[in-house]
């Protein structure tokens, strides 16, 4: 008789758990930021030349759950060179972007924050930066502005350009910094 | 409560300003020795450790590299390794060194072989970080989690999936409570080994870890973690009470490696920033400085440090390898405040002033008061004086007193900054001062190239006590240095004579007193002995006990023969030349070298100081060297010294093999290893061969060589010192060499129990094969014995047959013999001698009357016995035929007629000719009326003795039985001698058996002279005496030999 109570109680909790389980399936599905604007802005600070360029081409995904990333830009959509020769060169000889369209960034936010809540983080995404074909490991600081289903995210880092195989000619070496500052702004939400 | 906050930010920013303050510590770049691997190409250098042998293994880009401190050896995928970039080192329990590579997988160094690690394929492909052991080993990845191999060799994976922080492990360590700890880019995951299973737990920000990405992490001796971060610096961490100590305002960027120095105080080596010490209390984390080396260094990508048990700190970079030894010493220079790089001059005064006198004059320095740590720089504080300043000394009150070259003397008041030249007034006006020292009366010694010697009143310093110069009975003018010892002694430094004592107004020639050339004496100090120090030009240094100078130079442990400044702290003299500093300790005798490295520098003339902290300053055209003398030999570490390698034979041999040696293999070469990273190059060996060195013997070289050794049990002792003269444990080496067999004592018992077997199992073969043999033989002899016996039976028989024959066919000659009675009625004066041979005889005589004549013969058969018995019957029967029947009575027909018949009867029975057989005779037919004697013979004679004279007749030399038909003999006749004897002549037939006949004294044959003698000699007698002589006397001369034929004489007288 007790048995059969026992029974009784475990099936119903059972019951009662099974949409428990889908509802939290479904908010983890759901939870992705989705980039709706991204901007990227790079400078060149050389001692003969500044070099400024940028695109709003970026797109990506965070899983703010596992605190994981994948952003990715096409190459050819930077604008703003100081003429249309170096982009013509910045996209032919220096990013080969016919050959390798796109530059990658996936990766993971190492600080443990809740992006689902309202506030201001100062988060470090650590991954590797796939820019010209070649896959470097960075660390880069972040602030990202949660309000809750919406994040803006603001990035200032540098790369070297060595690191990626971008060889820059002597010719130009006062032209072209072998550091570049890179500016990111996205804008992201919680799509469904 | 505002306060209490602010109070721990205040401490932080003290801390975060002293970076910019406190920026030296006591190492100096020590490269010399690394640029052999860093000069062959640009490597990355990972990961380090030292292993018992002393031997450092780097985990490189290029593959594993051992260095022994002189040579490095480069091992990758090509000589076995899994993979060539090693990016993880351990050395496990067992002596199994590990090595992780970029690729995920394991190399195991196990018993001098490479092999992969068996559970290879098991692990991932991310590269391996750190290795630790705990119940097993431990593996980091970077990307894969934690891989623990268990001691029952199972591999258990640990990842994010299973509770750990991140898949990204940096590094790992074991706590005092054994557990695991792992660095991630999550914070930490502490692996809390239970009996059954692990528990892990994370340590991340929100538990109060300052970073999550924790790049290192290091157990402190004192039981803390220490925690090297991405972004925030250093942590300590306390794992009982989970407490961080933490270090605010970190601007230097990541930090890679960690490594504990001394108890609470690391060096942290930055991704970009060089390296930074930092020290720990109880309570927070002290002073954080950058550690300074020569600027010339990249100190960005930096991987790694390593601490060896020298105490040097390695720098592992991503091209590159910095090795930093701590020094003693530290050269100032322009750079580091300076004024001058020419110091003439050094003192630290009472108030811890640096006074340095220079090219450029004389300036005082601040100088930290307390020394435990070099200082970087020397801050000037004033100028004081703007000509050379050759030497400077501080009164009881203060003053300075200082000496120029070429302007006098002076006193300086640093209180009220008066200088004054103090007039040395000598006669002759020397302004050269070369040293200034004061004498127990405060009296001031001033000593001066050229002109000689000033005493000064030290209260009233223009007065001069006292001069002295060649006049005053100084024995030169050109003083380098004077001493004024607690004795009230004075010693002088003289240019040439030596060194001079003064006493009692007195200057004495020490060196001429001690039989020692004298040169020149620039430097002279009292050690805390009460030795007296000098140095004397090239000679290098002596001391001086008061009684006798004794010299230290190259041969007897001195680096070089020229030292240029002396100096002297407690129990330390310290001779200073160009490339580096002798300590000589009074106590132990032993000098310690330290070496300015590559710098080379020429101390000045009395340029050397020595502080109260043992701290000995020293000038030279360089700049100015600090070198502390106070804790030699408290913290040096001597060298790990091995057996590099053995030659047995000129053979490389394996050490590690049988330490038995063939009698034959003695020649030993043992090539020697030191590992000392400081300075390598000046390591001493020390070794003895006991049973062959009969001390030990202390050397340079790295090999030594024993030729020829004895049999015997050998013990090789080799010790290392470096040059601060810390000799090694020593390493011992037995071995054995055996004795030839032949020297061996049971190899000769062994040798005599064979021998002795063999021969005593060799005789018992022979034995039983004799006994065999004469068990046979006797068997044989039985054997033949019986069938001898049985044959003698046969013998016997036969014999007794054919004797029995012989005796019946001798009775059938005697019948046919005529008998003697019968001879006698026709010859009654005669004898017949007849002794045959054998039973029967091959001779006979035959006798017949015949009428009126009287035939008598004497016949030789050819042979005697049986044959020679049978061819005398055919002899007989056919002088029977012949005489008697044909009556045939001439001799000489006789004979033919008996040569036809003997050949007729033997013709039949053989080939004619082919055999002799036949017969000799003598015949004689006498006439009895005439007593004419008709004699024929065949091959015999007739012995006629007419008148007392015998006389021979010869028969014809031919025998019967002769072939008369052909040959030789054809138509031979036989002849006939006819002799008219007369009544009483003798006649005496023979056969030649009684001629033949062996005997006599001699044994010789009797021959036919004698025999005629014979006869000759008893001719005259009566027959039957001749008879009995004749016999007689051949049984007299035949003796006791054998009868070699039948016998026959006739005799017959007329």
């Amino acid at each position: 008789m007790k048995q059969n109570v026992l029974k009784k109680y475990q099936i119903t909790i059972l019951f009662l758990l099974v949409p428990c389980f889908s509802a939290f399936q479904s908010i983890n599905d759901t939870a992705i930021f989705r980039a709706n604007t991204g901007k990227v802005s790079f400078l060149s600070s050389a001692p003969l030349e500044k070099i400024k360029a940028s695109s709003t081409k970026l797109y990506g995904v965070i899983d703010p759950v596992k605190r994981i990333f994948n952003f990715a830009i096409p190459i050819s959509s930077f604008d703003g060179f100081n003429s249309p020769l170096q982009k013509e060169h910045f996209n032919e000889n220096y990013l080969e972007s016919q050959k390798i369209p796109k530059a990658f960034f996936k990766g993971k936010i190492i600080e443990e924050v809740d992006l689902s809540k309202v506030g201001t983080y100062n988060v470090r995404a650590k991954g590797m930066l796939n820019i010209h074909g070649i896959e470097k490991e960075y660390i880069i600081k972040a602030k990202i502005v949660s309000a809750g289903n919406k994040i803006n995210i603001e990035s200032n880092f540098n790369i070297i350009l060595n690191d990626f195989g971008i060889r820059i000619p002597k010719v130009v070496n006062q032209k072209i910094a072998e550091e570049i500052a890179l500016t990111i702004n996205i804008d992201m939400s919680i799509k469904q | 409560m505002r306060k209490e906050i602010l109070m721990p930010a205040r401490i932080y920013l003290f801390t975060l300003l002293s970076i910019f303050v406190n920026v030296q510590f006591v190492f100096s770049q020590q490269i010399k020795s690394i640029n052999a691997i860093n000069n062959q190409r640009n490597i990355d250098f990972n990961c380090a450790l030292q292993d018992k042998n002393g031997f450092i293994w780097f985990g490189t880009d290029k593959g594993l590299i051992r260095f022994d401190g002189e040579k490095y050896k480069v091992f990758d995928n090509v000589k076995g390794l899994v993979n060539s970039p090693v990016k993880a080192l351990f050395i496990d329990k067992a002596n199994v060194l590990w090595m992780g590579h970029v690729n995920g997988k394991v190399t195991l160094f196990k018993e001098d072989k490479f092999i992969g690690f068996s559970e290879n394929n098991k692990l991932g492909n991310s590269a391996i970080t750190s290795f630790v052991e705990n119940n097993g080993i431990w593996i980091g990845t970077y990307g894969e989690g934690v891989y623990s191999y268990t001691d029952a060799k199972k591999l258990v994976h640990f990842n994010m999936e299973n509770g750990m922080s991140d898949n990204a492990v940096y590094a790992l360590c074991t706590d005092k409570s054994n557990n695991i700890w792992a660095a991630t880019d999550g914070g930490l995951t502490h692996f809390m080994l239970k009996k059954t299973q692990v528990d892990l737990e994370i340590i991340s920000m929100k538990k109060g870890l300052p970073d999550n990405i924790v790049r290192n992490i290091l157990l402190a001796k004192n039981g803390e973690l220490i925690i090297a971060m991405q972004d925030s610096g250093i942590c300590a961490y306390n794992i009982q009470s989970n407490n961080f100590k933490k270090c605010t305002g970190w601007k230097f960027g990541p930090v890679n490696s960690i490594v504990e120095f001394e108890p609470q105080v690391f060096y942290v080596a930055t991704e970009k920033n060089g390296v930074f010490k930092c020290v720990t209390s109880n309570k927070k984390l002290g002073a954080i400085s950058k550690l300074s080396y020569t600027e010339t260094v990249d100190t960005r990508n930096l991987n790694m440090l390593f601490k060896d048990r020298e105490d040097n700190l390695w720098i592992l970079k991503k091209s590159g390898l910095i090795l930093l030894s701590q020094s003693r010493w530290k050269l100032f220079q322009a750079k580091n405040g300076l004024q001058a790089d020419t110091i003439l001059s050094v003192l630290i005064d009472s108030k811890n002033n640096c006074w340095i006198g220079s090219s450029i004059g004389l300036q005082v320095y601040s100088v930290p008061s307390v020394y435990e740590n070099m200082p970087a720089n020397l801050t000037l504080k004033e100028k004081v004086f703007d000509k050379e300043v050759t030497c400077i000394y501080e009164d009881i009150y203060g003053n300075i007193w200082f000496g120029t070259y070429g302007f006098g003397l002076y006193k300086y008041n640093p209180a009220t900054q008066k200088l004054k030249s103090i007039p040395l007034r000598t006669e002759f006006e020397n302004d050269n001062v070369s040293c200034i020292t004061v004498d127990n009366q405060n009296k001031i010694w001033v000593a001066t190239l050229g002109g000689g010697i000033s005493v000064i009143d030290h209260i009233n310093e223009n007065e001069v006590v006292k001069n002295f110069s060649t006049n005053d009975g100084l024995l030169v003018n050109y003083i380098y240095a004077v001493l004024c010892d607690s004795e009230n002694l004075r010693w002088v430094g003289t240019d040439g004579i030596g060194l001079v004592e003064y006493t009692a107004g007195i200057f004495i020639k020490v060196n001429e007193k001690n039989n020692i050339d004298a040169k020149s004496v620039y430097s002279i100090i009292k050690s805390k002995a009460g030795n007296v120090w000098f140095n004397m030009s090239e000679n290098g240094l002596y001391l001086f006990d008061g009684k006798t100078i004794s010299n230290y130079n190259n041969a007897n442990g001195l680096s070089d023969n020229n030292p240029l400044s002396i100096a002297a702290f407690k129990d330390q003299v310290m001779a200073v030349h160009t490339t580096g500093i002798d300590v000589f300790n009074e106590k132990t005798k032993q000098f310690s070298y330290f070496n300015f490295n590559d710098i080379e520098v020429e101390p000045n003339l009395n340029a050397c100081y020595t502080d109260k902290n043992g701290n000995v300053w020293i000038g030279t055209n360089k700049g100015l060297i600090l070198f502390r003398s106070g804790e030699i030999l408290s913290d040096t570490i001597a060298p790990i010294v091995s057996i590099g390698s053995m030659l047995v034979q000129n053979e490389e041999y394996n050490m590690n093999g049988t330490n038995s040696f063939s009698s034959g293999d003695n020649n030993f070469v043992f090539n020697f290893n030191a590992v000392w990273f400081r300075i390598g190059e000046k390591i001493k060996f020390k070794y003895k061969l006991e049973g062959v060195d009969k001390s030990v013997i202390i050397t340079d070289n790295k090999s030594v060589s024993y030729a020829g050794l004895q049999p015997g049990e050998y013990t090789f002792y080799l010790y290392a010192a470096n040059t601060e003269g810390q000799w090694s444990r020593p390493v011992i080496y037995n071995f054995v060499i055996q004795k030839p067999m032949w020297q061996l004592w049971w190899v000769w018992i062994l040798a005599f129990v064979v021998v002795y077997l063999s021969i005593h199992f060799a005789l018992r073969y022979r034995l039983n094969l004799l006994k065999r043999e004469k068990k046979i033989l006797a068997h044989k002899v039985q054997l033949r014995t019986q069938e001898i016996m049985n044959q003698s039976k046969i013998i016997e028989a036969k014999n007794k047959d054919i004797t029995d024959s012989i005796e019946y066919a001798k009775k059938i000659q005697d019948s046919i013999l005529p008998s003697i009675d019968s001879i006698k009625k026709s010859l009654p004066e005669s004898f017949i001698f007849y002794q045959q041979k054998d039973i029967v005889s091959g001779d006979f005589y035959w006798f017949a009357q015949k009428q009126n004549t009287t035939i008598i013969a004497a016949v030789d058969c050819t042979g005697h016995g049986v044959p020679g018995a049978f061819m005398s019957l055919i002899g007989n029967n056919i002088l029977n035929q012949i005489i008697n029947e044909n009556n045939i009575t001439d001799p000489a027909k006789i004979l033919h007629h008996l040569n036809d018949g003997v050949i007729k009867a033997l013709i039949t029975s053989r080939t004619y000719g082919a055999a002799k057989d036949g017969m000799d005779i003598g015949i004689c037919a006498i006439n009895n009326s005439s007593n004419e004697v008709v004699f024929a013979g065949a091959m015999r004679p007739v012995y006629v003795c007419i008148e007392g004279q015998l006389k021979e007749i010869a028969g014809d030399k031919v025998a019967i039985g002769s072939d008369l038909s052909e040959g030789i003999h054809k138509d031979f006749k036989f002849n006939n001698n006819k002799i008219e004897a007369k009544s009483g002549d003798v006649f005496y037939l023979s056969t030649d058996g009684y001629a033949d006949q062996f005997g006599g004294e001699k044994g010789k044959k009797m021959m036919k002279k004698n025999f005629k003698n014979l006869l000759q000699h008893i001719s005259h007698k009566a027959m039957h005496e001749q008879e009995k002589i004749v016999s007689d006397s051949f049984l007299e001369w035949k003796g006791n030999f054998e009868q070699v034929d039948d016998v026959l004489v006739i005799g017959f007288r007329l």
